[in-house]
């Protein structure tokens, strides 16, 4: 596992995984951004596009994402050196209130006056204002857990985030560190 | 430095993002592309109403399926040649109804070229546009 600078300034950080030929982040706007692919992805998950957000015709929900995936791509790469990331990116867990070291964190696009955003960036909060993404996804359902893909995106949240921890990212000193900052 | 900063340093890839670059070519290309992406679904539309598959499309336009499937994408900067050919291909209108009238001329009323599709195409069709 390496991983790819998205800032220059350091701020932001993508997981490069293995065998893979772009890092996550990347890819996740190479994908956002291909008429063909989402047209695939909608067209596999029309069920959920209907149920949760009552749109039948996946060339609405190709255009909504196009909208949403500029829109987003725009904020970030607007960000200023002054801006802070913890803006962008919020507690993946609805109901976590506090900090936690190596937190898993999301942030969303901006959704539009109909419904909210079902782009998802996911990253680990390395410290205050640094994160490292470890992926995303078009989320179509209340929890992660209900689908294969986003079910996924969790799975390797945990997996960099141990990876982290077993190469002695964050250790007891390192959480005082990191405590001594919040 | 912080030990998060310096791990991620010490383990930086090779491979550079190339997020930065696509993303300032996406906005400095934002108004054509919004052109490419409409049309892009429209002829999406037409392959599925039609059940026209991406081999099918490469086959009547006499070019190949990658071909196809790179300007399936939504971010290609299509000829005019190109949108002559998705229309004749799949029977729909992409620009000739927006065209009006100079000078007598209508590109409705034009003669057909829809005979083109059976001559035998340059090799190297497709490989000039991004």
């Amino acid at each position: 596992m390496e991983f790819a600078r998205i800032l220059n300034d350091g701020r932001l950080w993508a997981v490069q995984y293995d065998g893979e030929d772009e890092n996550c982040f990347d890819s996740l706007f190479t994908h956002w951004f291909d008429i063909n692919w989402l047209k695939e992805f909608f067209k596999n998950n029309l069920g959920d596009l209907t149920s949760f957000f009552k749109i039948t015709d996946i060339y609405q929900a190709i255009n909504e994402t196009l909208v949403e995936a500029e829109k987003l791509e725009c904020l970030i790469l607007d960000i200023s050196p002054d801006a802070n990331l913890d803006v962008l990116f919020k507690h993946l867990e609805n109901s976590r209130f506090t900090e936690m070291s190596l937190g898993k964190e999301k942030a969303r696009g901006a959704g539009t006056s109909r419904h909210p955003s079902w782009l998802r960036i996911y990253a680990i909060k390395m410290e205050p204002g640094i994160y490292l993404v470890t992926g995303g996804a078009i989320k179509l359902t209340a929890t992660m857990a209900e689908r294969s893909h986003t079910l996924a995106e969790l799975a390797r949240l945990e997996q960099v985030r141990n990876y982290l921890i077993d190469n002695g990212v964050y250790d007891f000193d390192g959480l005082n560190d990191y405590t001594d900052h919040e | 430095m912080s030990k998060a900063t310096e791990f991620l340093e010490a383990h930086e890839s090779p491979t550079h993002s190339h997020w930065r670059e696509d993303a300032q070519w996406r906005r400095d290309n934002a108004h054509w592309l919004k052109y490419a992406r409409q049309i892009t679904l429209r002829v999406l539309q037409a392959m599925d109403d039609q059940s026209v598959t991406q081999q099918e499309l490469a086959r009547r336009m006499g070019c190949s399926q990658q071909y196809i499937s790179n300007l399936l994408k939504g971010s290609t900067n299509m000829t005019l040649e190109t949108l002559s050919r998705l229309e004749s291909a799949l029977h729909i209108d992409i620009l000739a109804s927006s065209l009006t009238y100079v000078d007598g001329y209508s590109a409705l009323s034009s003669p057909s070229r829809s005979s083109y599709l059976n001559e035998p195409e340059p090799p190297q069709y497709g490989e000039k546009e991004r």
